[in-house]
Formats: C-alpha cells, structure tokens, sequence
C-alpha cells in the first residue's frame, strides 16, 4: 500500500521578492505552484497510489480568485478518473479562504470535519485516517489531543496542522509535542504547515512533507510531497517526491580575492557556472550575494546598477531558460587595509573621521530623514515590509542607513582617483 | 621611512643594478636618463620592492616571471633592514641570506599604507599634476572639493558625488518621470493591479452566476410551455378556416354528378380522337388529287432522253488529255529559245579554239582536242612547283660558294697570329704590386701623416707646462685618479655654494632681526603690554609690604601705620592695575611675546649660520693641505687641485699623440719596403721575359716605368691569344657548315631533275609540244578551260531542257490520236490540242443529257409515295373512330361528338371532388374529413379572424419573451464558463509581486546613492571648515614660490556660494581659478598637494616622495622654483626626483649644491 502525503501547496500563491528583467522567464514564475500541484498530481496517476493526503494550506489565506479553486476542483478530477481518493484538511490558510465553504468538490475528494476529529475508513485497505480540520484561522488550541483512539489492527493516519511544538519561524497553530502524537498511539502523522521537511521514527513515524513549491528565497532548496509505503500496519519507506518546478538558492560568492569590478564578476559567474553544473536540469531562481573583505568593496557600492547588470549578463550567457537571478546583493565589507586607513592620518582618514562624525550633526541627520521621508512616505507597504533599512528609516533609526554606507563610500572614494 | 639603496636584480631591462641613495640633510635625489632608460622602470621597482611585484607585471620582458627580483635596504626611526623582493602571492620577501621573512616585517617601516595610498600620496609625475590642475578647474566651485581632491590626490571626487547624484535622479525624484525607475515599476504594479481585480473571481460572483443560471432556466421552460398551448390553438382555427370552403365546394360537385348519371363512358382522348381523325382523312383526300397529273407528265419525259453513255465512260482520258495540252502548251517556244542558247556556246568555242589553233570543224572533233581532267590538274601542279624548285637550286649554291669564301679568309688570318704565352712569374709580380694600389701617392701620403703626429706630440708634451716629462715618464707616474680630484673639487664647489647661501640666509636674517626688533619697540610703544614679570614684581612689592606691615604691625604707631596702609593700598592698586591691565591686553602680550620667541630664533639662526661659514673655512684650509700632500706623492708638487683635472686631461692626450706618432712611423717604414721588393721582382721577370739585352736596363727603372712596361707586354700577348681562339673556332665552324650546303645544293638539284621529266610526260599526254615552257602552258591550260566550259553549257541545255520537252510534246499526240480513234474517229489526223478541245465539248454534252434523266426519274418516284401515303392516312383515320362508334352506338360523327362532350361533362366533375378532398386532407393536419367537420361545426366562422388576430398577438409576445431570456441564459451560461480555473489572476498577481520587487530594489539602491551622495557633501564641506585654514597658508606660500611671486597667497571668495578659491596678486586683485592659465593652475595644484603632504608628514609615518618629470611645462625659473619647494620637503622626507632632462641638472645644483645625489641610468 502506498499513499502520497502533501501540505502546504499554497496554490497560485505569488512567487515574491523576482524583480522581473528582460530575460527573465516571468510566464513560468507565475503559474510555478499550480504546475508543481499538477506534477504531484501526475505523479499520483502514474505512481498509481491508493490514496493522496493534503494537511492543509490548499489555498492562500487572502487569494480570493475563484478560479484557483475550480483548477484544483479539476485536478481531483483526473484523480477521480485514475481511482484515487484524496483526503484533504483544511489549516489556517484554507479556514480564511472562502472558496474553502463555496468550491464543489468530486466525489473522491473527502473533506476532514472542522468541528471535531473525524475519521475515514478504507476497509479493502484496512487503512483509517483521522483528521480535523481548522475552523478558524487562529486555532492555537491543541487538535491532537482529541483525536480519535486507534483502531486495532488497522493502519492509523492521523492528519493535523500544526506547528509541531512551537517552530519558530511558523505562526504557533494547533500546538503539540512529538510525545503526545506518539502517544495517540497511530502508526503514521501526516503533518502540515511548517514548510520545511521533516521526519521523525519513534513510537509513530511523523513527518512534515514541506511546501510544494519554493515560492521566496526563504524558501530554498528542493520541495515537493512525501511517497509512503507501509505493509499492514508497518510503515515502510518514505520517500520524497520533488515536484517542484523551479529552485530557489541562495549563492555567496566571496569576492574577497577581487580586486576590481570585473573580477568580482568573473567570480560570481563562474560560481553561477558552478551551481548550475551541479543542480541538474531544473530551472533555478538564485540569489546572488557577494561577500568577503574586498578591495573592490567601494567600487562595487558605487556601480552596483553595473554589477547586477554584468551578473544578469552572466547568467544570460549560461542559460537563460535555466537560471534566473532574483536579487545580487553587495554584502561585502572593506579590504583589511582599507579598514585601517585612520592610522594613515591623510585627507581620506580625515574623511573617514568625518563619515563617522555625520550621524552626530543632529541639522544634517534631521534634513536628511526629511528627504528620504519624501519617497518613503509614498511606498506601499508590501515595499515597506521588503526592505529593513525603509522600515529603520520610518522608526527614526536613519543613522543605522548612515552607519552602513559610510564605509563603502570611504572606500569608493578612496578608489576613485 | 626613508629608501636607502634601490638593487635592481633581475628587473625589466635591468640586472645587478644598485641604485644608492645616501642620506643628506637635503634628502633629495635626482634619476636621470634619456627616454627608454628605465627611469618608468626604477619607480615601479620602489613600489614593487615595498609592497609586492603584481601578478600580470610588464617588466617580465627579459627576466621570467618567476625570476623577478629586487632588493634593496630601508631605514626607519633608528631601525634598518636589507631585504630582497621575489614574485609571488605570499612569502615574497627574502633576507640577505636569501631566507624567507615573514610578510609583515616592512609593518614597522611602511605602517598603515598600502601601494594604492602611497602611489597616490607620495607619487606625482607629469599627467596626474595636468590631471589635478584639471581637476581643480572642474572643481573650482567648491573649495571643499578643491582642498580634499588636492590633498587626497584623488581627482575624480566630483565625479564620484555627480554620479552619484545623477544614478539617485534616475531612480527616484518627486517630480514623475517614465525615465525614473521608481514610477516605471509604480506604473507596472498599478497596471497589474487593475489586470488582477478584472482577472479575480469571488466565490459570491461564482454563485450569483450559478444561481442566476438555474432561475433562468426555469423561466425559458414555462415561456415555451405557454407558448406551445397558444400556438395549437391557433392552429385548430387555422384549420378551420382553411378547410371549411373546400368542404363546401365539395358538397356542390356531389349533387351535380348526380344529373349526369347516365352519360356514356368515354375515354378523355376520345374529343381529340374524332377531331384528328376528322383533319386527317380532309388532307389525304386532297394529296391523291394533286398527285396523278404531275405523274404522268414526268413520266413522257423520261422517255424523251438520249444519254451518249461511251463518251462519259472515257470522260476522265478526256479530261486528262486536255489538262496535258493545258500543261505543255508552252514547249515549242521555249525548244526554239534553248536552240538559240546552244548556238551561241558553240560560237564562243569555235572562236577560242581558233586563237590556240585548233581544228574546231565539228563538235566533236573539238570535244576530243581538250585534254582530261586529270591531264589539266596535273599540268597546273606541275607549273605552281617549278618556280620554287629552281630556286631551291640556286640559293644553295650560291650559300656554298659564300662559306668557302669565310672559310679562305680565316685561315689565312690565323696564319698571321704570333704564337707565344705570358710567363707565370711576370704575372705574379705585377699582381703584388698592383695590389700597393697608388703606391706613390700612398707613400707621400704617409709620410705627411708622421709630419702631422710629430707636430701633434710636440704640441700635447707642450701642454703639459711646468709638470712636463717624457713618454716614458708620463706612463710610468701614478697620477691622481679623476675621482679623486673630482671629489676635491666638487667639495669645494659645494662649499662655495653652500657658504653663499649661509652669507644670503645671514643678511635675511639680519634683515629680520633688525625688522622685528623694529616691530617689537614698535609694537611696546602702541601698546604698552604688561607681562607677567612685571605683575609678579607688582605683587611681590605688594606682598612684601604687607609681609611688612604684618611684621611691624606691634610696633607700628597709628598714623605711620595709615602711611604704611596707604603705600600698601597703592601697591595693591598698582598690581591690581597690571593685572588687569595684562588681562586686557592679554592678545598684545602674547603677541609680542611671540615676536621675542621669533626675534631669539632668529639670533639662533644666525649664529647658527655664522657658525657653518666658519665650519666651511676649516674645511677649505684642511681640504687644500690634504691636495698638496697627494700631489707631492704624484710627483706633481705645486699643482693646484683646480687644475689637476686638467693636466690629468693633458697627459692623456700627450700619451695618446705620442702613440699615434710611432704608429704613423711603422706603417710609413712598412709601405717603403714592399714597393721596392715589388721593383726587384718585376725588374727580374722583364729580363727573363725579353732576354739578356734589356735586364740591365730593368734593373735600374724605377718601380712605376716597370709596371708600365710589363702590364704593356702581358696585354699584347693575352690579347693575341684570345684572337686566335676566335678565329679557330670560326674554321672549325665553317668547315662543318660546308658540308652541310653541299649536300643541300645535291638534293635540289635531284628533285627539280625529277620535275622536268614529268613535264615532259605530262605535255605529252596533253597532245602539247614537249619544249613548251611553263609560262606558256598555263596560258593554254586559260583557253582549254574556256572551250570546255561552253562544250559543257551547250551539252547540259541539250540533255536537261530541249529533249525533255520534245520528249513531252511527243507522248502528247500520240494520247490524242489514241482518243480520236476511240471515240471520234472523225478527228483522228487533227492536231493533238484539236482533238482534245473537241472531245471537251462531246463529253460535256453527254453529262448535261445524263443529268435531266436522273432529275425525272427521282420525280416520278417522289409523287408515287406520296400518293400512297395519302391513301394510307385516310385509311387509318376512319379506322380510329370505330370504337368510339361501337361504344356509343352512335351513327355518325355527329352523334358520336354529342356522346364525347356529356362523357367528359362527368369526368370533370370527378375531377373538382378529388382535388377538393385532396386540398382538404392537406390542409386537416392529418384529420378526417369527418373530424374536420365536426370541428368546423363548432366554430363561429364569424368571430374566427379577430379570435385568430388575438392568437397571433400573444403568440408574438411570448416568442420575443423566449428570445430575450434565451439571450440572457446565454450570457449567463458563457459568465459562469468563464470560470474556468484559468490563471490570469495568478498571472496578474505574479506580476504585482515582479513590480513590487522592482520597486523594493530601486528605493533600496536609492537609499544607498542618495544618502552616499548627501554624505559626501557634508563630509566635503566639514573638511573644508577643517583644513581651509592652515592648508591655504602653507599652499599660498609655496604657491607664491612657484609662481615667482606673480601671486602672492592664497584666498577664499566668502561672498560666494559654495566658497571658492582665488589667487591673490601682490596689487591686491584677486584670479579665480577658472582665470588662471593651465600652467599656473597645474603649480596651484602642486603647491596644495605638497602643503598637504606637509601637513600629512607632520602627524603621520613618513615616505619617500616620488617625483617624476614634474617641471616638463615649467619654464627655467619656475623649475628652479619648483625645485626649492621639493627642496623644503627633501628635510621632512626623502624625494626622489626623476627626470629625463640634463638640462635640469645646473638647476638641481644651483639649489642644492652638492647635496643632491644624482644618479645616471
């Protein structure tokens, strides 16, 4: 018996953060969940399993387009087609969605209840999944503690959302431990809502399939659904199943050996070259960071439009239908000797001095603030919430924006002659 | 830090080159060298030593890159170090023991630097001081930037804040722009804001459309239900109205069918059947009555016609024969022509045939007299080889008697040729002295050249004055070496000039001493300052008295202790006053303090001064006494050093004139012996070569007569000699060539034996004379051919034209009698084309006769047909009526028409039922007649057309009800299939979030550029608060130098915004930057860079200064100057000066003396 275990597909939510550029290949960013949710879908089909598991997330919370909901209502029509029941849960995501109360489903589409755990039975399979569906968004409540007893001698599912014990960087719903999901006494938890993978074999075995499809770069890395297999009331091999469509990676480049713009570049390409011989075939979105204390510290602050426009180049160059940049980002430092330029006691030390002396003019800082207010005041919050130095900028804190470039500007400045 | 020796290992075009660079108190150094020689080399070396040779260095050109290397020693601060520099990333530096040092050893010596600071801090060559002039111009708006470009070195700091700016206006301004990438992404994220919310289905539009699509369904399905109850209503009175006239028609038909019940049934056709019947048997009856006499008529006239039938049989003999005397009718005119043409060839015949003799008394026997073809060819061929075979044989021989000519003459002259050879030895002998050249003129030549070094040695011994001695003397004395007396001289020579610039510095001093005594007694006298002595001694007079007034207070009466009050009151008045007094003029005292520390370090100086200038008089005195003893050990006593270098220079040019006097001796010695042992040996070989006689006679010429004389003899002979070779060769040459002409002269002779005997067979067989000559022949061979041409032309109109025609004019008449005898015997002894014109007419007439027959004959048999078919028809008519008669019983074809017309009255009848059933069955919707009845029966026919006008009314309605909501279904159907699950929302999103992106990354690059840019400009504008002061003092200073005082220091324009600088004149007029001219700008940015440089080696680690062709724009005086100032900073730090100019060098030591270390590349 094999079955699939999915969560979190988050179906036709944006992939963020892509500033989209002529070579870019924008059309396959915009539709890359509901491809991933196709691929599961085929594979399903092909794999012929006896039934696929959603824990939730189905949806976006605040994606109202019906039409998401009749694409998903027409993929469980292929499934339907192939004989494969699905047992969906709804998490925090779905409980605000109203396509969740609205959307007509086939017939092999089972929906776990939201008022209390239910269960279905499969007798041909001797299989028993018990669920709960969200209510609410906000349910902190702990779910698992009334799910129903096991049923003997059958193979027990249990599928929840939850936080699983406070993971921090997921909203804390439905909390519990990995000892009271043991404790439940079922073989198998098919957990969703963190998007990381995860498994754990003890008393049961528990696992977290991660989203279905990298949507940020916080996201990064392979995705996709979990393949069971389990004989009677054993469970076997767990297999995972990348169905995404495209990778996010994050790549850090450390130019510290550059001396000079072009060099930099040469780093960054071949490190691009590098990733690309080593993914594979699928498409990859990939965020460039240059690190390292580097004499071209200054000069890569002062043509940075340059740098990413080089990079992009770079990357057009090695494919564009396989590698996308989503961001370069300068986090280099400066070289150790130009760290040190104050002992140098020169008109470049006397500008490092007055860099540093700048935030403490309180008439400069305040006009300054005034100026960036200007264009801050105007931006929409998605943008506010994107970038940490507009948000520092907002609170007051200008001087942390003065405090990072001064050193860049020093030695960009100091490169210039 | 300061570089003590520079060693150029393996380095660019240099290897084992030292550079040295001794310590001096003016540390300045000057490199010289032409272009390309390596001065470029030797700076990129100091860089390379102190801070590492680069990865991609250009001076791998002879030495390999891994073979680089560089050495040197450095000093700093006490410590030393001697070092080695290999290329490489790490672990380059090496110690003398060529040892791995640690690479942060040279820490200490070079401190926080790195090669970018101090390439641009301490180096300065000729481009980067026209750049910074030009960066100054680009910058002369902000004395901010002016002052920090200069100090840092940097020259593109405008540039850096301009781009800055420039990248911040293209991201974001307030005012929108589609240029600005802000606003290009807002206008992206609004567009795909306005694609997203069309694009977006709610789950409550998705249900309205769904329900909306069920009720209009239900609706559509009760508009049709009403509309089909209206529409079979309408229809049952549509029936009726349609069908009830039918049925009253029908109800008539039956009650006249009645009143015909008994009428006779007869067939339809039967009218039609009586009427034909009745027209046929009319017109046959009157066919056979035109018929009969038209017969008979014809028939007589057959009989009448009489057919020559034998004629028509040979009809077509007929015809030919007269199409024949058609044809040939000509033939007798042309014979008679063609008669005439053959006479006239045969005339022309005759007539040639008499001109060359012939019997031409017939035809034939001319005929016979003309030679054959092959005769005539062979004759002609015979005279076209004739004139060339006689030819042949005459040529030939006349080419054989030519070379025996030849061959007679040059025997006879090599008979005349003396035999005899030049003798070895006399050839050797004039070879060797050939070889002297012009040996007279060599002689004199040289013995000038002794004359001339003789003069030369006297002359350069006489130079050498009181120190004169022999050659042998002067080489082996130890004279002083050149740098030994250098060293004196150039000693003294810096003495000298360091003694004037110590008695100038002296009279400067004085002059400020004087000058500031002046200002001091001035300054007391303005403003009577009190120092703090003189407060001390107020309050010590005050304390004092009352240390006093204290002590003698037990013993002091009251009125003297009022005196002693009041002095004490007035001292603490008088110190008071002082102290305040000295407070006020605090500024004042300081001031005129300052100008007393000036005034005691002017006295310094000037002590200090005199002290030098009597330090260089020892040493002038000591530096004398050292000469005189050296020399007294050169055995030159009394030779002033002064001129030592001199006669130094002296004695080697005696020593090298009397070498080449000895030189010029040997080769003139040389020269004269080989010309006479040339004499001797030619004077031998002449005797030998013309015997006895003449050998005393050789033996006393000189040498020029004996080479004459030999050089005649030895031509004469060589010449002689080459002729009879010539004239051998020429013998042999003809002799051969004889032979060959001879049996040419044979084999011509033979073939034109061979022509005359076929000549003479050919005449022969032409019947011609056997000694007719050519010539003759071939004018006979013209008139045969013109006999054979007209014989030919007369046989060819005989055989081709004239006996054709006879030929054809005979079988003529022999077809025409034939004919005759056949058919006209009458005309058998007329003439042929008699005969065939009178058959014409014959067999015309017996075709016209035949003709008529046939033309009657298809008339009687025409009218025989017709007759019988009019009775036929007649026949057949009245059989067709009979059973009309028989079924009717009628008599006649009256009675039988009155039958006919009461048959067909019912038979319409009949008729007019049947189609009004079948219009009622058509017309009942599939009912009966009987239902339709009772259908019309209960309806009132009256009301039926406005019951009907309401039917139609609301039928209307409801079809136009049904048509709109169909509409609307469909709307509502294709609404509801819109949502489809396409995913031009998430599209729409994915967009959004592209320019959300975008625009997150413009503000954040915004942020950066334009807090840099702001950054910048406070930073520049604080430096300059900063350094304005004490940088433009010492910049106007040095500036006034540079400019030889046209300017005299350095302003700022306060009224301008941003500040600027301005040169200010001696007159007090002020130049703005942008005024001065390029050279005086590129010296104002010189005097910034070095009064920062100044200002830098005052506070931080100290390099060496690196100047490299700085003055190349300066004109003499401003070079001077500019080396004075480099001279300034020669005492803070080391200065290495290159330069490719000797030109500089009298500068160099004008201003330092013999201080500055110049070294040669």
């Amino acid at each position: 018996m094999r079955f699939i275990h999915a969560a979190d597909i988050h179906l036709d939510s944006p992939l963020t953060g892509l500033a989209a550029y002529p070579d870019a290949p924008a059309e396959l960013l915009r539709t890359a969940t509901r491809d991933a949710f196709a691929n599961l879908v085929t594979v399903a089909i092909e794999e012929k399993v006896d039934f696929l598991i959603i824990a939730g997330d189905l949806y976006d919370g605040s994606w109202k387009d019906f039409n998401t909901g009749i694409f998903f209502s027409s993929q469980m029509g292929r499934l339907k087609v192939a004989g494969i029941p699905v047992y969906l849960l709804y998490g925090n995501h779905d409980a605000d969605s109203e396509m969740t109360r609205t959307l007509a489903l086939p017939d092999n589409v089972h929906r776990f209840p939201s008022n209390k755990a239910g269960s279905f039975r499969l007798p041909e399979l001797k299989v028993v999944l018990h669920g709960r569906s969200f209510k609410d968004a906000a349910t902190t409540d702990n779910l698992a503690v009334n799910y129903p007893d096991p049923v003997e001698g059958w193979l027990n599912i249990g599928v929840l959302h939850t936080a699983l014990e406070g993971n921090a960087s997921h909203a804390n719903y439905a909390p519990c431990s990995i000892a009271e999901l043991e404790a439940r006494g079922y073989q198998y938890w098919a957990l969703g809502h963190v998007h990381e993978y995860k498994l754990w074999r003890g008393a049961s075995v528990i696992a977290f399939p991660g989203n279905l499809q990298g949507r940020h770069i916080r996201e990064a890395g392979p995705r996709g659904a979990l393949l069971v297999s389990a004989q009677g009331v054993e469970i076997g091999a767990v297999e995972r199943l990348h169905v995404d469509v495209l990778r996010w990676h994050a790549l850090e480049v450390d130019v510290a050996p550059a001396s000079n713009l072009a060099e930099a570049v040469r780093l960054a390409g071949r490190a691009l070259e590098h990733l690309v011989e080593e993914s594979g075939v699928l498409p990859l979105v990939v965020r460039v960071t240059l690190t390292g204390a580097s004499p071209a510290h200054g000069e890569l602050f002062g043509l940075e439009t340059q740098v990413r426009a080089e990079v992009l180049a770079h990357a057009a160059s090695i494919g564009s239908e396989r590698l996308w940049i989503e961001k370069l980002r300068l986090d280099t430092s400066p070289h150790a000797l130009a760290v040190d330029v104050t002992a140098r006691l020169d008109a470049v030390a006397d500008l490092q001095a007055l860099l540093q002396k700048a935030e403490l003019d309180p008439v400069f800082m305040k006009s300054l603030e005034e100026d960036l207010m200007q264009l801050i005041g105007k931006l929409p919050l998605e943008v506010i919430d994107a970038l940490a130095c507009v948000k520092s900028v907002r609170a007051g804190q200008t001087v942390d924006l003065v405090r990072s470039i001064g050193p860049a500007l020093l030695d960009h400045v100091a490169k210039a002659g | 830090m300061r570089l003590d020796r520079l060693d150029l290992i393996r380095f660019g075009k240099f290897t084992s080159r030292a550079l040295d660079f001794p310590v001096a108190e003016r540390d300045f150094h000057v490199i010289v060298g032409p272009n390309e020689a390596g001065k470029s080399t030797v700076r990129a070396a100091i860089l390379d030593l102190l801070y590492g040779i680069p990865k991609n260095t250009p001076h791998a050109f002879i030495h390999a890159m891994p073979e680089l290397r560089l050495g040197g020693a450095i000093s700093h601060d006490g410590a030393a170090l001697e070092f080695g520099r290999t290329k490489g990333n790490k672990q380059t530096l090496r110690c003398a023991a060529d040892k791995v040092l640690a690479d942060n050893v040279l820490d200490a010596f070079l401190g926080a630097t790195d090669r970018d600071f101090f390439a641009q801090m301490f180096g300065l060559n000729h481009d980067r001081l026209v750049r910074g002039g030009d960066s100054i111009l680009s910058a002369s708006d902000d004395l901010g930037q002016v002052l920090f470009q200069s100090a840092a070195g940097i020259g593109n700091l405008g540039a850096v804040r301009e781009s800055l700016e420039a990248e911040a206006d293209k991201l974001w301004s307030k005012r929108k722009s589609n240029e600005r990438a802000y606003y290009v992404a807002l206008d992206d994220l609004e567009r795909a804001k306005t694609a997203l919310k069309n694009a977006t289905v709610r789950s409550k539009d998705w249900s309205e459309a769904q329900h909306g699509l069920a009720a209009l369904d239900a609706e559509l399905a009760q508009a049709r239900q009403d509309h089909l109850a209206v529409k079979a209503h309408r229809n049952l009175l549509e029936r009726v109205r349609r069908v009830k006239p039918q049925m009253d028609a029908l109800a008539e038909i039956a009650a006249a069918m009645a009143l015909h019940a008994k009428a006779p049934e007869l067939p339809p056709s039967a009218a039609a059947t009586l009427a034909e019947a009745q027209r046929d048997i009319a017109a046959a009856e009157a066919g056979i009555a035109h018929a009969d006499p038209a017969l008979r008529a014809a028939t007589d006239a057959v009989a009448a016609i009489r057919v020559d039938e034998r004629m028509r049989e040979l009809g077509t003999e007929i015809n030919e024969l007269n199409d024949s005397r058609l044809a040939l009718r000509a033939h007798p005119a042309s014979i008679a022509r063609l008669q005439a043409e053959v006479e006239a060839q045969w005339a022309v015949a005759a007539d040639v045939a008499a001109q060359i003799e012939w019997d031409a008394s017939s035809e034939e026997v001319l005929r016979a007299r003309v030679p054959g073809q092959a005769v005539h060819a062979e004759l002609e061929r015979l005279i076209r080889s004739h004139a060339a075979l006689q030819q042949q044989v005459t040529t030939a021989g006349r080419a054989e008697k030519a070379k025996l000519g030849e061959l007679s003459r040059a025997r006879a002259l090599a008979s005349a040729l003396p035999a005899t050879e030049v003798g070895a030895g006399l050839k050797v002998a004039l070879g060797q002295v050939q070889k002297l050249g012009d040996f007279d003129a060599a002689q004199v030549l040289r013995q000038e050249q002794v004359e001339q070094k003789e003069v030369a040695a006297s002359l350069a011994f006489d130079a050498l004055g009181a120190w004169r001695r022999d050659e042998a003397a002067l080489r082996a004395m130890s004279a002083p070496s050149v740098q030994a007396v250098a060293g004196f001289t150039n000693d003294e020579l810096a003495d000298e000039t360091q003694a004037r610039a110590l008695a100038a510095r002296g009279r400067s001093l004085d002059e400020q001493v004087a000058q500031l005594e002046l200002d001091i007694a001035q300054f007391r006298e303005m403003h009577q300052p009190v120092s703090a002595d003189q407060v001390r001694r107020a309050r010590g007079e005050r304390d004092a008295k009352w240390a006093s007034l204290k002590g003698d207070a037990a013993n002091t009466d009251g009125p003297a202790l009022l005196v002693h009050a009041a002095e004490y009151e007035k001292l603490v008045e008088g110190a008071d006053a002082l102290a305040d007094t000295r407070h006020d003029k605090v500024q004042q005292g300081s001031e005129l303090q300052s100008k007393q520390q000036q005034q005691q370090r002017l006295l310094l100086e000037r002590a200090t001064a005199a002290a030098d200038v009597a330090r260089l008089a020892d040493a002038a005195l000591m530096r004398d006494a050292k000469w005189a003893g050296f020399a007294r050990e050169c055995g030159l006593p009394e030779l002033p050093y002064q001129l030592a270098l001199g006669w130094l220079d002296a004695r080697t040019r005696a020593l090298d004139a009397a070498q080449a006097l000895a030189d010029a001796r040997r080769a003139h010695a040389s020269h004269a012996a080989l010309c006479e042992a040339g004499r001797q040996a030619l004077a031998r070989e002449l005797r030998d070569e013309s015997g006895a006689e003449g050998g005393a006679e050789s033996g006393k010429d000189t040498l020029a007569l004996l080479v004459l004389r030999a050089d005649a003899i030895v031509c004469a002979i060589t010449e002689a000699s080459g002729q009879r070779r010539t004239l051998a060769r020429q013998i042999d040459d003809a002799e051969s060539a004889l032979q060959s002409l001879g049996e040419t002269v044979a084999s011509a002779q033979a073939e034109f034996d061979h022509w005359r005997q076929c000549w003479h067979a050919t005449l022969a067989q032409a019947d011609l004379w056997p000694h007719t000559e050519p010539a003759m022949v071939e004018a006979v061979l013209v008139s045969v051919k013109k006999i054979d041409d007209s014989l030919a032309a007369m046989r060819k109109l005989r055989s081709e034209q004239i006996d054709m025609m006879q030929s054809q004019l005979g079988a003529q008449a022999v077809q025409a009698r034939a004919l005759a005898e056949r058919l006209a015997p009458d005309l058998v002894d007329a003439a042929a084309d008699d005969i065939a014109l009178e058959l014409m007419v014959r067999l015309g007439a017996a075709n016209g006769a035949h003709a008529e027959l046939v033309r009657q004959r298809e008339a009687i048999a025409a009218l025989e047909t017709r007759l019988e078919q009019a009775t036929m028809r007649r026949d057949q008519a009245q059989a067709s009526l009979a059973p009309l008669f028989e079924r009717c019983g009628a008599a006649d074809t009256a009675a039988l028409a009155d039958a006919i017309e009461r048959s067909d009255q019912l038979r319409r009848l009949r008729l007019d039922a049947a189609g009004f059933e079948r219009a009622i069955r058509d017309g009942g919707d599939g009912l009966s007649i009987g239902q339709l009845r009772v259908e019309a029966d209960g309806i009132d026919m009256a009301a039926l057309k406005s019951e009907l006008d309401d039917l139609t009314g609301r039928d209307a309605l409801l079809v136009d009800t049904l048509s709109a909501l169909a509409v609307r279904r469909q709307g509502a159907a294709l609404a509801l299939g819109l949502i489809g699950g396409a995913a031009d929302a998430a599209r729409a999103e994915g967009q959004r979030q592209e320019a959300l992106a975008k625009m997150a990354e413009t503000v954040e690059r915004y942020l950066k550029v334009y807090v840099g840019a702001r950054l910048l400009k406070w930073s520049i504008d604080q430096y300059r608060e900063i350094k304005q002061g004490p940088m433009l003092q010492l910049a106007g200073q040095i500036f006034s130098g540079l400019t030889l005082d046209s300017f005299e220091r350095l302003t700022v324009d306060f009224d301008s915004v941003p500040l600027k600088l301005q040169g200010r004149r001696p007159n007090g007029s002020t130049v703005n930057i942008d005024g001065l001219s390029e050279g005086t700008r590129d010296q104002l940015y010189l005097s910034l860079r070095l009064a920062a440089l100044d200002m830098h080696l005052g506070q931080a680690h100290v390099l060496p200064f690196i100047a490299d062709d700085l003055f190349i724009n300066f004109d003499d005086r401003r070079s001077v100057a500019g080396l004075r100032a480099l001279g300034e900073l020669s005492r803070k730090t080391q200065v290495v000066f290159l330069t490719h100019n000797d030109h500089i060098l009298p500068m160099v030591a004008e201003v330092f003396g013999k201080q500055a270390n110049i070294v040669r590349l």
